[in-house]
């Protein structure tokens, strides 16, 4: 996430090993800001700043159902930039896509909701699919546990799997990508 | 007292919101079944019943312990078309609710309560235990399962070894035996008018009912987590039903997956 060193400049600061904002912070912030009603947040340490800012929100529900509504709007697999520009960062109301770069043809899958990734049914069985794997529309390709609901996330159409991008047991956040596939 | 189709029908035939039902003497799993006829176009309100399972499970494969002639195990259809996915994890807790609540009025003074998310307690030993299974297409939901399992006649002093001391039965509990049918009507009924409320869009209510009969709340905990255990004092559910557990460093995190199990005290 650290802008690289400008010629000249020495790395030997105070505090050699600040970071800045990592994915990890960025996500955190996601995170605290979809639970809250709070709009827009903008944070900065270290000289890297980032804004998050909701948008495309439904309007808000009475109090009485105040669950959290993520952004319906853009899928996730709009191009976010990398959020570690030295200056503002774009809003990033889709969840960070982590780096994921997608090549001619490719595509994210990401997470219908908040909870837990898991590549398999049970911990000694294997995944449900491995890179490089080819899919049928309708395979399973891995749960998402939240409060003990399973959730299956079915291919949509035949694919090939390019990469896993969570390890197994990760939290994950609604619309966060946890494959990358091409047709 | 032998289950049949027809001695279920008749006791569902008075809830509106039941549509069909499936009655087996043996079964590898009601869910399994429940999913199979939900895929097939099966409406909300389709309910499986298997007198015992050869392969019921719960929570990541787990076995689910299903022997035929004591305890219930059952799957109900539903299909929440209004509710937004990330809205659908409450599910789980209101049916946690709904299976408590109507499993009380067959427990005389002893009460049932709740571990997080759903596991329905008497002083500290599992009567019931629920486990949903949902499938979406992008952001739709196709349909989700409730897997319901109680134990009904199971006398005390015969579970299997690795149960024993964890689990208990309404029979062990009150010394009486019950219908199963009884408890089918117990559980169907609240759970039909706590599905209601939830898609009335009243998640404030269920969560309020989750947090009057949590067994959870203000206790030392420890998860078990995929990679990790996490262990400090559960504080409270957040909107999506997730568990807010304080560590001892004083930093909150919310769960939405793990065992939870409490802790006395050190």
């Amino acid at each position: 996430m650290r802008n690289p060193p400008t010629p000249g400049e020495t790395m030997a600061t105070e505090h050699p090993a600040d970071p800045g904002l990592t994915n990890k912070d960025i996500r955190d912030l996601i995170r605290i800001l979809s639970r809250t009603d709070v709009e827009e947040l903008e944070v900065e340490r270290s000289g890297t700043r980032v804004r998050l800012r909701r948008f495309g929100r439904t309007p808000p529900p009475p109090p009485a159902a105040a669950a959290p509504v993520p952004p319906a709007a853009a899928p996730p697999q709009a191009a976010v930039p990398p959020a570690a520009a030295p200056t503002e960062a774009p809003a990033a109301a889709t969840p960070p896509s982590d780096g994921v770069t997608l090549g001619k043809g490719q595509e994210v899958v990401t997470s219908p909701i908040v909870g837990t990734f898991y590549r398999a049914s049970a911990p000694d069985t294997p995944p449900f699919v491995e890179e490089g794997d080819q899919v049928k529309a309708g395979q399973t390709l891995c749960i998402i546990e939240a409060m003990k609901l399973m959730n299956e996330v079915e291919a949509e159409k035949s694919c090939r799997i390019v990469k896993v991008l969570l390890e197994d047991a990760t939290p994950v956040e609604y619309g966060e990508p946890l494959f990358v596939i091409e047709a | 007292m032998a289950l049949s189709q027809k001695s279920i029908e008749e006791v569902t035939a008075s809830i509106p919101w039941i549509n069909e039902v499936h009655f087996h003497e043996e079964l590898p799993s009601t869910s399994e079944e429940a999913r199979s006829l939900a895929r097939a176009g099966a409406t909300e309100g389709t309910v499986v019943v298997a007198d015992c399972q050869s392969g019921g499970h719960g929570r990541k494969g787990r076995h689910w312990y299903s022997p035929a002639g004591v305890n219930l195990h059952m799957s109900v259809v539903l299909r929440p078309k209004v509710m937004p996915p990330e809205r659908v994890p409450l599910i789980t807790l209101m049916a946690g609710v709904a299976v408590c609540r109507g499993l009380q009025p067959l427990l005389g003074l002893r009460h049932a309560r709740l571990k997080w998310p759903n596991d329905v307690q008497v002083e500290g030993r599992k009567l019931a235990g629920v486990l949903a299974e949902m499938s979406t297409t992008g952001n739709r939901i196709d349909y989700v399962v409730l897997g319901i399992g109680v134990n009904c006649n199971h006398p005390a002093g015969m579970w299997p070894p690795e149960l024993a001391g964890q689990v208990t039965s309404l029979y062990e509990i009150t010394g009486e035996v019950r219908p199963r049918e009884q408890v089918i009507f117990q559980v169907l009924s609240h759970l039909g008018a706590a599905y209601n409320r939830l898609l009335r869009g009243e998640t404030t209510e269920c969560m309020e009912s989750w947090k009057r009969l949590a067994a959870t709340l203000g206790q030392r905990v420890s998860v078990r987590r995929g990679h990790d255990t996490l262990v400090g004092i559960a504080r409270d559910i957040d909107t999506t039903g997730a568990l807010v557990v304080e560590r001892e460093d004083g930093t909150w995190e919310t769960v939405t997956a793990g065992d939870v199990s409490l802790r006395p005290a050190e």
